[in-house]
């Protein structure tokens, strides 16, 4: 009953004129950056980030949110019209949307697509009311020890399936934790590698790193290779699926709904992994495994229900728990810290209107997607056909402006510039950027962490043993870390090797 | 890739050297009492380990074409002349302000990533300037450079 009555005050929040307006804005934002390879949702948030500060944290985070799931709702345009996902998170909706629409099909993807979305979505954001205020009030009991051991197995699982060289990936996230420790000694107020710079005493910022790590770095890559984008001309018609349709996605929307979700909760794992494993999964147990990749709904289905799916499940730890489970949950994490929110189990209680209002906006905001998504699939493939120069250049420039803007400070500019090179040749070196920023934004709370917990401890790294939800976090951490000593193919090297 | 490998593992090797150091410096403190170069040190000796190990792997291994031709079907002009650009833009935006240094960015790069007739990027240039300029400057209210010359 009070659960009810908190999301009926959601509710009341999310409907204020000025929410709705920002949901609005953050779900076309949102379709629009998934449609447009070459930024991400994680890019974007770090760029509205300084426009957004101007305004109060509710109606910001909500904003922020709608980009996050939006772009889950565009991504599937450009896989289905284009053979290239427009986000890591639709690559799957490629193999089988793009053939569909090349049978003339094209339509019913795009339409089961979006209602495999609104569907997941919806199932999402009724598990993160469930779920969310459960494990905040589990996370009280939630100490020192506990919080560091979280955070190690949440860093160990995004190694773990990094689809490259997981020896490269504990590289990135180690350097992460270095990177995003740089600044004032929280004890001591040390200066620790900051050569001089008092404009680094605070650390890097995230929005500049971000930014450089996934704007500029990806547009510039997309600009220096020799692709040639082909859209599908054809006319797209009938939009909504046929009851054969509904029929043969049912069950896969409701698996890819229930995996997506389910793991996007998982610290590390995210809304990418998902898409593949319910792909797998539906491949394996339909009647015609040999068809899949040749325009099979259900291909389109699945994948697309779990990573909708799961950007509901990976608001949970971010809410209540105050850990991010990938870099977009990282940036939103970063967003709520710069409003002076503390993002923890304490959330629920100190802040009710943010956390249920963008629980209720979530839901607006998937049916404003459902709503708009179809109807507006014209305007998308025109902007498909805006030369790529232009947009490349005006999304460097939106970077820049993004980083100068946070503090009016040229050092943001050359931490972003400085992260464009470093993640441009990092992919070409195939070095992932994902833990790396996981690390960054979880760092400086790890190194409190394990401070505490030895001070604690008295120096004893036992206590991480000895206290029972501690032992099962670093035990999960240390099998991500031995399994693949004794299996061969992990996971992610298994998801790589399936695209 | 193993080539590549090589490279970027004797990398790591020496920047986590260099980390060691100089965390060493900061004071590393003990496990009961860490110093502010506690998680530098430790960390930049896990990288250094993983550096090794991806450094070993590489020089036994048997060579492999994968990812061999990733440098060559890169377009490099059109990558790094932009990126040499934002860093002028960079140092050159609080100094020329933000309208010169928008239109010089916009100009430059269109020229560069398509080779832009000098009508339509000059064009473009002036409108993104102009028209960033009112949408943060004037809409969001975040205060640009204004440069030597006042705009």
């Amino acid at each position: 009953m009070d659960t009810l009555l908190c999301l009926l005050h959601g509710f009341s929040v999310s409907l204020q004129p000025q929410n709705l307006f920002y949901c609005f804005l953050g779900v076309l934002m949102g379709t629009l950056v998934g449609v447009l390879p070459g930024v991400g949702p994680t890019a974007t948030i770090a760029l509205l980030l300084p426009a957004t500060l101007k305004l109060n944290p509710v109606s910001a985070i909500i904003m922020l949110s709608g980009i996050c799931y939006g772009a889950m709702y565009g991504g599937s345009t450009t896989s289905i019209l284009l053979n290239i996902p427009g986000e890591a998170s639709s690559v799957v909706t490629c193999l089988d949307g793009y053939q569909m629409a090349r049978q003339g099909r094209g339509g019913p993807a795009l339409g089961m697509a979006a209602f495999g979305s609104f569907i997941a979505g919806t199932f999402s954001i009724i598990g993160l009311v469930v779920l969310a205020p459960t494990l905040a009030d589990f996370a009280l009991k939630f100490g020192p020890p506990e919080y560091f051991t979280l955070m190690i197995m949440g860093l160990t699982v995004v190694t773990y399936l990094a689809r490259k060289s997981m020896a490269k990936a504990l590289i990135m996230t180690a350097a992460g934790i270095i990177v995003g420790c740089i600044g004032l000694d929280p004890i001591t107020s040390a200066t620790r590698f900051t050569f001089g710079e008092n404009t680094l005493y605070d650390g890097l910022g995230l929005a500049p790193v971000i930014m450089g790590l996934f704007g500029i770095s990806e547009v510039l890559e997309n600009v220096g290779v020799f692709v040639k984008k082909e859209i599908f001309e054809g006319k797209i018609k009938g939009l909504l699926p046929n009851k054969n349709d509904w029929k043969t996605c049912a069950l896969p929307i409701t698996r890819g709904t229930l995996l997506g979700f389910f793991l996007g909760i998982l610290p590390g794992v995210g809304t990418v992994v998902p898409q593949f494993l319910t792909y797998t999964l539906e491949k394996r147990l339909s009647r015609h495994p040999t068809k899949f990749g040749t325009g099979m709904i259900e291909g389109v289905a699945s994948p697309e229900a779990a990573n909708n799916a799961a950007v509901g499940g990976t608001f949970i730890p971010l809410l209540s728990l105050g850990i991010p489970s990938n870099a977009m949950t990282a940036m939103l994490l970063g967003a709520l810290m710069i409003f002076g929110l503390s993002p923890g189990p304490l959330l629920i209680s100190s802040s009710p209107d943010l956390f249920w209002g963008v629980i209720a906006s979530m839901y607006i905001g998937n049916v404003m997607l459902l709503v708009l998504n179809l109807p507006l699939i014209p305007v998308w493939v025109r902007v498909l056909k805006i030369p790529y120069s232009y947009l490349s250049a005006m999304i460097i420039l939106f970077c820049l402006i993004g980083a100068y803007s946070l503090n009016n400070n040229i050092t943001d500019v050359i931490v972003l510039w400085f992260f464009g090179l470093v993640g441009f040749f990092a992919k070409k070196f195939e070095y992932e950027p994902a833990p790396f920023v996981l690390a960054f934004v979880l760092g400086p709370m790890i190194e409190t962490a394990l401070r505490r917990s030895l001070i604690m401890s008295d120096g004893s790294f036992w206590i991480f043993f000895q206290r029972p939800i501690s032992a099962v976090f670093l035990s999960v951490a240390i099998l991500a870390l031995a399994v693949p000593l004794f299996i061969k193919k992990r996971i992610g090297a298994g998801l790589a090797s399936d695209e | 890739m193993q080539k590549l490998d090589r490279f970027s593992g004797l990398f790591w090797v020496i920047l986590s050297l260099v980390i060691a150091i100089h965390s060493h410096r900061l004071g590393v403190g003990s496990v009961g009492d860490p110093g502010p170069g506690f998680i530098f040190f430790y960390g930049a000796l896990f990288i250094g380990l993983m550096a090794m190990l991806l450094l070993v792997g590489s020089l036994t291994k048997k060579e492999d074409e994968t990812g061999a031709g990733i440098f060559e079907n890169v377009h490099w002009v059109k990558v790094l002349l932009p990126f040499a650009y934002i860093l002028l833009y960079a140092l050159a935006l609080e100094k020329a302000g933000f309208m010169i240094s928008t239109f010089l960015l916009i100009f430059l790069l269109l020229k560069t990533i398509e080779a832009k007739r000098w009508f339509v990027a000059t064009f473009v240039g002036i409108a993104a300037s102009l028209g960033t300029y009112a949408m943060f400057e004037l809409w969001l209210h975040v205060r640009l450079p204004r440069g030597i010359l006042g705009f």
